[in-house]
């Protein structure tokens, strides 16, 4: 009962998370920024344990109708499990959370929700997303499938380089499927990342920086 | 018995010669005592501990390993090796790192400790190595 009591409060302050790198050791804070075609995402928190971390999110996103949904939420994120093996670590993280959020004038309250599923090796990475954001009359549904392949394997004191493919699909009629590859350079506690995505609106660049500190 | 000028100089040179002396005896008294706390400040290294552990595969999971043992007043050190999956930690003088809060704090930060030696080697030298092994 308190497994289940546990579950439906984690999913309740549900929000969104993004990456299984936004739930880190005890004591670390992260920071992750994404800017794109539609949408503008900035997300700072910390994590309090190995397996849970809270923080503050801000959301911008074109719906491709003409609307826009913006909202700031308050957000938790929890590493439901981890399996952990010599050569690789998988993840299933759930995050949630609760806020304020406005479209096409209204203003009220915002809820987001999002599972996320990953596994990586040295090598490869491959992680899949389902991420919800709720605001007074309008929704945005967004699945994320993306792959990564390291050309060749960095140590922790050089950097890193990650060659990624996304596909994501909206649920804004005018946005549909996007996907696109992407560059991503890692070095110690730094992330960066370059898009070139396609969408029904042609070809647009998406950046992105991910830190923990 | 007068003194005469050449008496009194070498009254004074002998007198001299002795302060000389006492001052140079003094002088390697001090330095020796002086140099038995340098020889003991905790600026000497203390043990070095190899971990090998599981699910250390990125860079943020060795980011995230790294930032946790660098926070123990135990630990001056802290060199992750993604290749070998290895974490190595230079402790301070007379410090010490239990094993059972080493597995713990490994835990904790979400991975699994597959192993931990001890090894005699600098830790210079164990860092070189697993450098050059993971070329």
């Amino acid at each position: 009962m308190k497994k289940y009591l546990k579950l439906l409060f984690v999913l309740f302050l549900g929000i969104k998370s993004l990456h299984a790198q936004m739930v880190s050791a005890p004591g670390i804070n992260f920071l992750k920024a994404e800017y794109g075609h539609t949408f503008s995402y900035t997300e700072i928190g910390r994590s309090f344990t190995g397996f849970r971390s809270v923080g503050f999110s801000g959301y911008s996103f074109n719906t491709g109708e003409g609307k826009s949904i913006e909202a700031e939420v308050a957000i938790v994120n929890q590493l439901l499990k981890r399996w952990n093996t010599e050569d690789s670590q998988a993840n299933i993280v759930i995050g949630g959370g609760v806020g304020r959020g406005r479209t096409g004038g209204r203003e009220g309250w915002a809820g987001t929700a999002s599972v996320l599923a990953d596994w990586e090796n040295r090598r490869w990475h491959i992680m899949l997303q389902e991420q919800a954001v709720f605001v007074p009359s309008a929704s945005r549904l967004a699945s994320t499938l993306m792959g990564g392949w390291a050309p060749y394997l960095a140590e922790y004191d050089e950097w890193a380089p990650w060659i990624y493919y996304t596909v994501q699909h909206e649920n804004g009629a005018g946005v549909g499927f996007v996907h696109g590859p992407s560059l991503v350079l890692m070095h110690q506690d730094l992330l960066l990342e370059l898009r070139v995505m396609h969408s029904s609106h042609g070809y647009h660049a998406e950046a992105g920086i991910r830190s923990l500190f | 018995m007068a003194i005469t000028p050449k008496l009194a100089f070498a009254h004074f040179s002998k007198l001299m010669k002795k302060l000389f002396a006492l001052i140079i005896t003094s002088l390697c008294l001090i330095c020796q005592a002086d140099d038995k706390p340098i020889n003991d400040t905790p600026s000497q290294p203390g043990a070095v501990v190899q971990l090998t552990v599981d699910g250390l595969v990125c860079n943020f999971c060795a980011t995230n390993i790294s930032k946790t043992f660098s926070k123990l007043p135990e630990v001056s050190e802290v060199y992750v090796n993604l290749a070998a999956k290895a974490v190595l930690l230079q402790l301070k003088e007379g410090k010490k790192l239990p094993e059972d809060q080493t597995k713990q704090i490994v835990t904790e930060a979400g991975f699994n400790l597959r192993g931990i030696s001890y090894p005699k080697d600098s830790f210079n030298s164990i860092k070189e190595n697993l450098k050059k092994s993971a070329k």
